[in-house]
């Protein structure tokens, strides 16, 4: 049996794991057109950063992280709300979700 | 075991996370950001971090994909004809730049942290304890923000119904 | 009461004028506006003639007023106060002023009558005394360059008053260019007197004195050759006296009071009250004295051949003034201001007194029209009468003594010479010509008016001043009386002369005057003044044939004085033509070629690259995200790599 123990999970690898989630959200972000998928894009960038406050938190033995995630995961679900409000709104009246027609937003 | 559960969860998390940028639907997308969802919350569990996961189960797979699903069925878009915005070399350099930042970060995390393992963890209260000793520095040492949160959501609550409420533009 | 309130008077009245006027200057009630006007000025004279008696009052060494008001300009050790001198030569000057002005305020209420702006013209009268009495009374050079300018800027506006007719507009503007470059002369000369003395306050630089004499031609003859060249622009000299002419296209009342009374003789009153200075720059005194010379000579020979009564009388002056001048050039200072004074009375009187006839004539101003004018304006013809026998130097009328001590100082000051005398004798000889033919003309013979023009005596508010003017012009004279005359009727003194002698400096090297050469060029000069005052009087009265046939025979010689020497056309040719064809060539090939070229580059730069920018601000919101990506990748990578 191969020795496996330098796949043994630790700190690293949770940081890894959350930065490649924190990138494809980010990715998400910068080419989706669709307004609500950005944001569920953005849901996932917090998930990242969760996944990182956690794993600091468990790895230090400091409980701040996880009430750190607490008030992330309120926040994250406050924007979501108004933001799809937001959308609710605009499609309301304009019957359009795609980001570029935000365009005509600009002053 | 336990790299083998991580693994699982890596793998599950990255793919869900990849078909929430990929798809073209957006209900597809809400899918499997809830399966994106199911996955952090398995890696809290991981962590030890039991009454996150739970939380993450309920806020997030729970009541967020929600919200966002019932926005998609309210819309009751017609069907997409494409996933991205316009300007196809924009978007390869868009990803290239984050890329980039991918790369520069997990470099230097592997120059970092590569030497903590599981063996030196620190002892946590275990259970209800653990719990407990969350709630008290909840309520206790971070109560401040706590009640500033409470605000905001209160606010957000309001906010967010006068908004949708509104029928739209400026002729509300 | 104090001096500080007579002199604050004496402006503060005709500015109160000028103001309640010009706000109200849409009224057509001449009238009204008239009686403003004039009480203000009048209110002037008063107090003139308050400062005039205080000034009498205090012992000879000592009549100097002062007052300042306030300190206007201090920047390091460089003061000017708005302070104000009153000594003999403003004394007079003011009386000048403020007494032919009330004059010419109270004619000009008849005059305007039939205008359709009355209380316009009657503001820019008042704040003309006001620049006028500035210019005076400064105690600093550089009040009496607010006045100098602000006098040029009323002498502009009314001079363009009718400025619906084209070419008086016109008139006004070569007016007030032609006196820029004057401007421009008298600026140097001030900076040259502030490098040599460090001060402008005339006080200041006079007690620096006494100046030596500059043998060479230093810095003090180019600071007095500068300064001339300002009187040459403002005193109508040869070269730019081309404007005083046009001038008369301002209403009548005008020319009397601003380009034949006071405003023209600014220049000799500036060189006047500067006299110590120029008197130690001979060089720069002979080239005023030969200028003066030669446009009392110019002048009067262009005035022989005119047809415009007003054109005539314009020449008349620019030739008077010459004569200052060459009062000036010889160290005669006291000559000069006595002309100045005398020359004020006579023709500020025969320009109303052409006003008069020109309003009776119906706003005709050729002198072929006229004719046996006598009869119908009895008063009118009187009163030119005097001012005629006063110009052309008939004893004992005013202008017999003031001219005759110019040009017997011409003769007998070492700085003068044989030739200026000469010169000063057939411009006298030519003025007499000149002005006999206008009377002639105008008054007597036969009358050539046109069958629908009935001429008529003008009212009193005209003649009165006429009158008043006449009589000035009589006995105006009496205060210069030589001491020659003065001897025979018994030690009449030169009042004139002693009122002015501390201020004056005295010739260096006069020689005690000989009775009889004094007596001899006086008898020289009458006769030649009578005689072709007779010629005139004979050939335009009786035989009409030969000055025609003398015009006829001289053609080409006629019509070269006629066209008033082709100067105006030789400026335009020579100097405006060229100016302007520079002014083009540096239009096309530096403005358009360079300097714009350069500021459109740099726009267009700047516009291409905010139009760049633009492009970062088009209102993608994934855009704007990619920015924060990017300054993201930026900072982490200065994180880690720095």
């Amino acid at each position: 049996m191969p020795d496996l123990s330098q796949y043994d999970v630790g700190l690293s690898h949770y940081l890894l794991l959350s930065a490649m989630v924190f990138c494809i959200g980010l990715v998400g972000v910068l080419v989706r057109k669709n307004t609500i998928v950005i944001l569920m894009c953005i849901e996932l960038m917090l998930n990242a950063v969760n996944i990182t406050f956690v794993a600091f938190s468990r790895y230090q033995g400091n409980n701040d992280g996880s009430i750190i995630v607490f008030f992330v995961m309120a926040i994250a679900a406050a924007e979501a709300a108004v933001g799809l409000a937001l959308i609710v709104a605009i499609f309301k009246r304009f019957k359009e979700v795609n980001i570029r027609f935000f365009e005509h937003l600009k002053g | 075991m336990e790299n083998i559960v991580f693994y699982f969860l890596e793998a599950l998390i990255l793919l869900s996370a990849l078909g929430v940028v990929l798809v073209t639907s957006p209900i597809y997308s809400a899918l499997f950001l809830v399966l994106t969802m199911i996955g952090v919350a398995g890696i809290f569990v991981s962590l030890d971090a039991f009454f996150l996961a739970g939380v993450q189960l309920v806020v997030y797979a729970g009541a967020v994909t929600v919200m966002f699903v019932m926005v998609v069925m309210l819309f009751n878009l017609d069907k997409e004809k494409k996933a991205f915005s316009k300007g196809t070399a924009g978007n390869f350099l868009k990803a290239a730049s984050v890329g980039l930042i991918w790369s520069v970060l997990s470099t230097s995390l592997l120059y970092v942290f590569s030497d903590l393992g599981k063996e030196d963890l620190p002892r946590l209260a275990e259970g209800s304890l653990a719990i407990k000793e969350l709630a008290s520095h909840l309520f206790l040492k971070y109560v401040f923000g706590f009640e500033v949160i409470c605000i905001l959501l209160l606010l957000v609550i309001v906010g967010a119904v006068s908004l949708a409420r509104a029928k739209g533009g400026t002729h509300a | 009461m104090a001096e500080s309130f007579w002199i604050g008077l004496i402006f503060a009245a005709p500015i109160l004028g000028f103001l309640i006027n010009g706000f109200n200057f849409r009224s057509k009630n001449y009238k009204l506006a008239g009686t403003v006007g004039t009480l203000a000025v009048a209110t002037s004279f008063v107090s003139a003639l308050a400062l005039f008696s205080k000034l009498v009052s205090l012992p000879e060494a000592e009549r100097v007023i002062t007052h300042s008001f306030f300190q206007w300009i201090s920047v390091g050790n460089f003061h000017v106060d708005a302070s104000f001198l009153v000594d003999q030569l403003s004394g007079v000057m003011i009386l000048i002023i403020t007494g032919v002005g009330s004059l010419i305020h109270l004619f000009s209420i008849g005059y305007m009558s039939h205008d359709e702006r009355p209380a316009k013209y009657f503001a820019y009268l008042n704040l003309f005394i006001v620049n006028m009495l500035l210019l005076v009374l400064g105690e600093n050079l550089l009040i009496l360059f607010v006045g100098w300018e602000g006098v040029g800027l009323c002498s502009y506006l009314l001079i363009g008053f009718w400025f619906s007719d084209k070419e008086k507009a016109a008139a006004g503007m070569k007016a007030f260019i032609t006196n820029r470059i004057g401007d421009a002369g008298l600026l140097i000369g001030m900076f040259l007197l502030f490098m040599l003395t460090g001060t402008l306050s005339v006080t200041e630089i006079l007690a620096q004195g006494p100046f030596a004499t500059e043998v060479t031609f230093g810095i003090v003859s180019f600071a007095c050759l500068a300064l001339f060249i300002g009187a040459t622009g403002k005193s109508a000299q040869i070269p730019l006296y081309v404007w005083l002419p046009d001038a008369m296209a301002g209403p009548t009342p005008v020319s009397a009071l601003i380009h034949a009374a006071t405003m023209v003789t600014a220049g000799v009153y500036m060189i006047t009250r500067l006299n110590p200075v120029f008197m130690a720059a001979p060089i720069s005194m002979e080239i005023i004295a030969w200028v003066g010379a030669l446009t009392a000579l110019f002048a009067a020979s262009i005035g022989i051949t005119q047809w415009d009564i007003k054109k005539i009388l314009a020449y008349s002056t620019v030739s008077q003034l010459g004569y200052m001048f060459l009062a000036l050039g010889v160290g005669s200072f006291n000559g000069a201001m006595f002309h100045l004074m005398t020359h004020a009375f006579f023709k500020a009187l025969m320009f109303l007194g052409s006003g008069s006839v020109i309003h009776a004539m119906h706003e005709e101003q050729d002198i072929r029209k006229m004719g046996a004018l006598k009869k119908y304006m009895p008063i009118t013809h009187v009163t030119f009468v005097l001012g005629w026998l006063a110009i052309i130097g008939m004893p004992p009328f005013a202008g017999f003594f003031s001219k005759d001590e110019i040009l017997w100082m011409s003769w007998h000051s070492p700085m003068g010479s044989k030739a200026l005398w000469f010169i000063g004798l057939i411009a006298a000889g030519m003025t007499a010509f000149y002005m006999t033919r206008l009377m002639a003309l105008t008054f007597w013979g036969k009358s050539r008016v046109p069958e629908n023009v009935h001429p008529h005596e003008s009212p009193i508010s005209m003649t009165l001043p006429l009158i008043v003017l006449g009589v000035l012009s009589v006995v105006g004279g009496w205060l210069g009386i030589p001491h020659v005359i003065g001897d025979v009727f018994g030690h009449i003194p030169n009042i004139l002369e002693h009122w002015y002698g501390p201020k004056i400096v005295p010739i260096p090297g006069l020689e005690q005057a000989v009775a009889s050469h004094e007596y001899a060029l006086m008898t020289i000069s009458v006769l030649v003044a009578g005689a072709s005052a007779f010629t005139a009087y004979f050939w335009y009265t009786k035989r009409e044939d030969i000055p025609k046939a003398i015009s006829e025979k001289a053609k080409p010689l006629h019509s070269l004085v006629f066209e008033k020497y082709r100067v105006d056309e030789f400026y335009e040719a020579k100097i405006i033509k060229p100016a302007i064809e520079t002014g083009k060539g540096l239009w096309a090939f530096v403005d358009v070629a360079f300097i714009d070229k350069i500021s459109y580059w740099i726009t267009s730069y700047i516009k291409d690259s905010g139009g760049g920018l633009r492009l970062l601000q088009n209102g993608n919101l994934q855009q704007y995200a990619f920015y924060i990506v990017l300054g993201l990748l930026g900072s982490i990578s200065y994180l880690i790599l720095g």
